[in-house]
């Protein structure tokens, strides 16, 4: 991996490259070393490391503007100069975009983050490739541990570092951040109890927060409980719903990706729209606040600025209910719709607050007396109507029948048709413990990214 | 030294330190461009280019794989991937064993008329502008026009003196446009270009005149569904176009029959397969007018690529015939252990559909193009005059599949109602769903010739790390009896 200094130097050379060349824009690189180990049918499928870097390049001139993305190591400065050079030449035949504003300026950001302390955890082990050997013994633990149950066990344990670094031609000092991450999930497939499956994940930012006997103790409690109740088909009747953390993670996420992107919600395209949501307005319960603070605990990953250079604040997406803020993300796209750019929606670090509720699953039965639907994961959520935030899923990885204080049955195949907006007008309670969720994918360069929920949620829909 | 020789090199090395096999995959030149337009304006221009290299080793029966940019690092890459097999092999319960394949030589390239980048960036962004003119109306307060062409060079070498190159070319476009409709819900109506197997790929696909023609259809729609009811819970007959038929046969047989996937190696992500191993040459999957076929020789299609990423020749294979499951979309690694773990021999040889999206992951099995047979039962228009009461749909709005393939769950963004063997009227926010084989039952009407389309999907996404799969849908248009619809 390239150290610090070597990619803010390569930066600044950049930088005064484009002004020389008569360009102005925005220089971002992006680097990682990832580590991932995957197991399949009780066997590691895939032990690998991959090394990324990137430059993602936004050349203008005048009001021309073109975007450039180049893998390509940041000590190979002169091939990065030519492919500026070549993608250059195609600015004067691009027509003008009239709307295009001056870049925000990086001393700006440093301005405000200065006074901010770097919470950031840092694991040197995963600056260089480490030995999987703890990844792989991993999963054979949970092999060994269930060989006489008829398992077959699965998952996907990743550990990583990444960086970011951005400069434009309207600053002089260069921005820089670095992090490390780890996530896992285990999956086990009871293949004597009707292939029943179990799924445990879990998440941090050093390698020091693995606890493994946590892990093992957490899928012993999940095959307990597949293993007592019995198998029901589900009849689809009125019950209240439970989402456990897992789920309620994935639902939450992608509310909000389809929600709080401000250059949607002005197109009038996402789930919130200009034209029929208001700022001030109340959307949801008023036991419903969703905040985005890079200065508390509830953000595992708390990073200053985003990939567009804008300082991320602390946000109150949504207080008691009432939508109070967006966020505004791509530049090219928000000088068009003639808004300020704000904060960055791809490092959110999304918080749904807890409440008063149960933090065990004990005190969830316990607490449960009307028959309820509890959901572990969802699996394959897709919005079928986005103006009423009406959804589908099926229920993954354990989904419990309770009634009475007791786990009554274990549903096969359940498929769930919800609204969103009903779903969070209608919550009866919100657990008092709340619990980080990996939410990272792995498509581009590696960016850690979670979600805090609380345990449980209880959403009351029986009459 | 050039590449080839010291990937070579490396190979010889990593064999001397005890690996079984090793393979190689440098991506030497692989550019996208992709130009977006919005209510008749250049919103967005975008290039991107990438040039790297993976490398797999096999030892002891465990897999081992690293990537990286930067060519100085091919030695330390090609150790650390032979380090993290030989930790694999340490808890495998059948070993990686490869189908027995031979050396190849190869070469196989795409064949365009006009080569994207060899034309100008001005006459693309006109081109592009003019049919988004057609698409402008008082009733649309949104539309986009999408493209991009990516354009990649690969090498492949192994350990068995394999050396194939691939010059690969894609061209897609869609368009999209938005408007608000009766009750203030958004509505959307779209298209994606879709190739024919018997002429050429490339830019001419932008310039071909059926785009105009596509624009004012989508337009003259969505105008439709604006003013459309909304879709009413029935149980009826659904005629699939092709759009939609290139989803349903995606979700619902493509990624069911893909071996690794029922193998139990995707459990913990994208999900398993209801398919067993025992259902191969048993299960009646469909009904008898069902012909599917994995094929990685369909002309002009994404999904074809000449060589897979074990450097195995791409091939067309059975999947389900009149109906029976008779294959599985395969890989060199995964037809052995199937065979193993089922104790006989279903599979007798790879079907060349292991690739990875790009040179910094792991290849594992992908659709290639996912195919079904046209039928006798003539066009679209004959098989609505035989519907009695059904629903037409087309393009996917959002779908959602149960955790082994086994439901499933789709939205469209139009239907039309058929009443008496004609269509009667446009209906908004139309939805179906089903259990994945009932419905392959309910198949009584595959449309003929006239009536199959090569749908082109860019984004099916599968495996940690997440991969997307750039792929094709050969498909008629199907009709389905006693469909569940408005749910």
């Amino acid at each position: 991996m390239q150290n610090q200094s070597q990619i803010l130097n390569a930066l600044s050379e950049l930088n005064q490259y484009f002004k020389k060349s008569g360009l102005e824009g925005q220089i971002l690189y992006r680097t990682e070393g990832s580590h991932l180990v995957r197991a399949g049918a009780n066997q590691i499928s895939l032990n690998s490391y991959e090394e990324n870097e990137k430059f993602y390049f936004t050349l203008q001139k005048g009001k021309k503007i073109t975007q450039f993305n180049l893998s390509l190591s940041v000590d190979r400065l002169s091939e990065i100069k030519q492919a500026i050079d070549r993608v250059a030449q195609t600015l004067s035949l691009l027509p003008e975009l009239p709307f295009l504003r001056p870049w925000h300026k990086t001393e700006e950001t440093l301005n405000s983050i200065e006074h901010l302390k770097d919470f950031s955890q840092k694991d040197s082990t995963l600056t260089d490739p480490l030995d999987s050997k703890p990844m792989v013994d991993f999963f054979k633990t949970i092999y060994d541990n269930y060989k006489n149950l008829k398992i077959e066990t699965s998952g996907m344990f990743s550990a990583g570092h990444y960086a970011y670094a951005l400069i434009n031609t309207n600053s002089q000092t260069p921005l820089f951040f670095s992090g490390d991450d780890y996530h896992l999930e285990a999956v086990l497939q009871l293949l004597d109890q009707d292939k029943k499956e179990v799924k445990v994940t879990d998440v941090g930012q050093t390698l020091k927060d693995f606890n493994p006997d946590h892990i093992h103790q957490e899928l012993l409690e999940h095959i307990e409980l597949k293993s007592s109740a019995p198998s029901i088909d589900y009849n689809g009747k009125d019950h209240d719903l439970i989402f456990g953390k897992d789920a309620l993670a994935a639902i939450i996420e992608f509310m909000c990706y389809m929600s709080f992107r401000g250059e949607l919600y002005q197109e009038n395209k996402g789930m919130l729209r200009k034209e029929t949501h208001p700022l001030e307005g109340q959307i949801f319960g008023d036991n419903i606040t969703i905040t985005d603070d890079i200065t508390s605990g509830d953000s595992l990953y708390q990073r200053p600025f985003g990939l567009n250079g804008m300082f991320r604040p602390p946000i109150n997406l949504v207080d008691k209910g009432v939508l109070k803020n967006l966020y505004y993300t791509d530049k090219i796209t928000c000088n068009r719709l003639g808004v300020n750019l704000f904060s960055d929606d791809r490092l959110a670090s999304f918080c749904l607050k807890t409440g008063a509720g149960p933090s065990s699953f004990n005190a969830l039965l316990e607490a449960t007396s009307r028959p309820a639907l509890y959901i572990n994961n969802i699996h394959y959520m897709n919005f079928t109507n986005l103006n009423r935030g009406d959804f589908t899923a099926t229920a993954r990885f354990g989904a419990y029948l309770l009634k009475d204080g007791k786990v009554v049955g274990n549903p096969g195949r359940v498929r769930l048709n919800l609204s969103l907006f009903e779903i969070l007008n209608k919550v009866e309670w919100l657990s008092n413990l709340g619990v980080h969720v990996n939410t990272s994918s792995s498509y581009d360069v590696r960016l850690a990214s979670s979600i805090k929920v609380p345990k449980f949620m209880k959403v009351k829909l029986s009459t | 030294m050039n590449q080839r020789d010291l990937g070579f090199k490396l190979i010889d090395k990593l064999k001397q330190l005890g690996a079984d096999y090793v393979d190689l995959r440098y991506h030497l030149f692989d550019e996208t461009e992709s130009i977006t337009t919005q209510n008749g304006e250049l919103a967005k221009h975008q290039l991107s280019s990438q040039t790297g290299l993976g490398i797999r080793v096999l030892y002891k029966g465990g897999w081992g794989f690293s990537s990286g940019e930067n060519p100085a690092q091919l030695e330390q890459l090609g150790l650390m991937a032979l380090a993290q097999a030989k930790e694999s092999a340490r808890f495998r319960q059948f070993p990686v064993t490869l189908a027995a394949k031979d050396k190849v030589l190869g070469h196989f390239k795409s064949s365009p008329k006009i080569d994207p980048w060899e034309s100008s960036l001005d006459s693309k962004i006109k081109r592009l502008l003019e049919v988004d003119a057609l698409m402008q109306a008082d009733f649309v307060d949104l539309r986009q026009i999408h493209t991009f062409f990516t354009k990649k060079n690969i090498l492949f070498l192994d350990s068995l003196g394999s050396e194939i190159q691939k010059e690969l070319l894609d061209v897609a476009l869609s368009f999209y446009l938005y408007g608000l409709d009766q009750d203030k819900e958004r509505q959307r109506r779209s298209f994606q270009l879709y190739h024919d197997t018997n002429s050429t790929l490339g830019l001419e696909a932008l310039f071909n005149q059926k785009l105009e023609s596509e624009a004012l259809r989508i337009k003259n729609e969505l105008h439709h569904i604006l003013e459309a009811p909304a879709c009413k819970q029935a149980t009826c007959d659904v005629i699939l176009m092709p759009e939609m038929m290139a989803l349903q046969t995606h979700e619902t047989i493509g990624h069911a029959l893909e071996l690794d996937r029922i193998l139990g190696y995707e459990l913990s992500y994208a999900g398993g397969s209801h398919v067993t191993l025992s259902d191969f040459g048993k299960l009646q999957f469909g009904s008898t007018k069902l012909n599917a076929w994995a094929d990685g020789t369909t002309p002009n299609s994404p999904g074809s690529t000449g060589f897979d990423d074990d450097g195995v020749a791409c091939k067309k294979m059975p999947l389900i015939e009149k109906g029976k499951l008779v294959g599985a979309i395969t890989s060199s690694q995964m037809i052995m252990e199937a065979n193993q773990k089922a104790k006989r021999t279903i599979f007798t040889e790879s079907g060349g559909a292991n690739r990875a999206s790009s040179y910094n992951r792991f290849p594992i099995e992908r659709m290639n193009n996912i195919n079904i047979d046209p039928g006798e039962d003539g066009t679209l228009e004959e098989i609505i005059a035989q519907t009695s009461d059904g629903m037409i749909l087309e393009t996917p709005r959002s779908w959602s599949i149960g955790p082994n393939r086994e439901n499933f769950h789709f939205a469209t963004e139009i239907g039309w109602k058929i009443k008496n063997g004609k269509i009667d009227h446009v209906i908004k926010n139309p939805t179906y769903s089903g259990e994945s084989l009932k419905f392959w039952h309910s198949l009584d009407k595959v449309g003929s010739d006239q009536s199959w389309q090569l749908q082109q999907v860019f984004n099916c996404g599968k495996g940690q790390p997440n991969q997307f799969m750039r792929l094709g849908h050969g498909v008629p248009i199907c009709r389905f009896s006693d469909v569940e619809v408005g749910k």
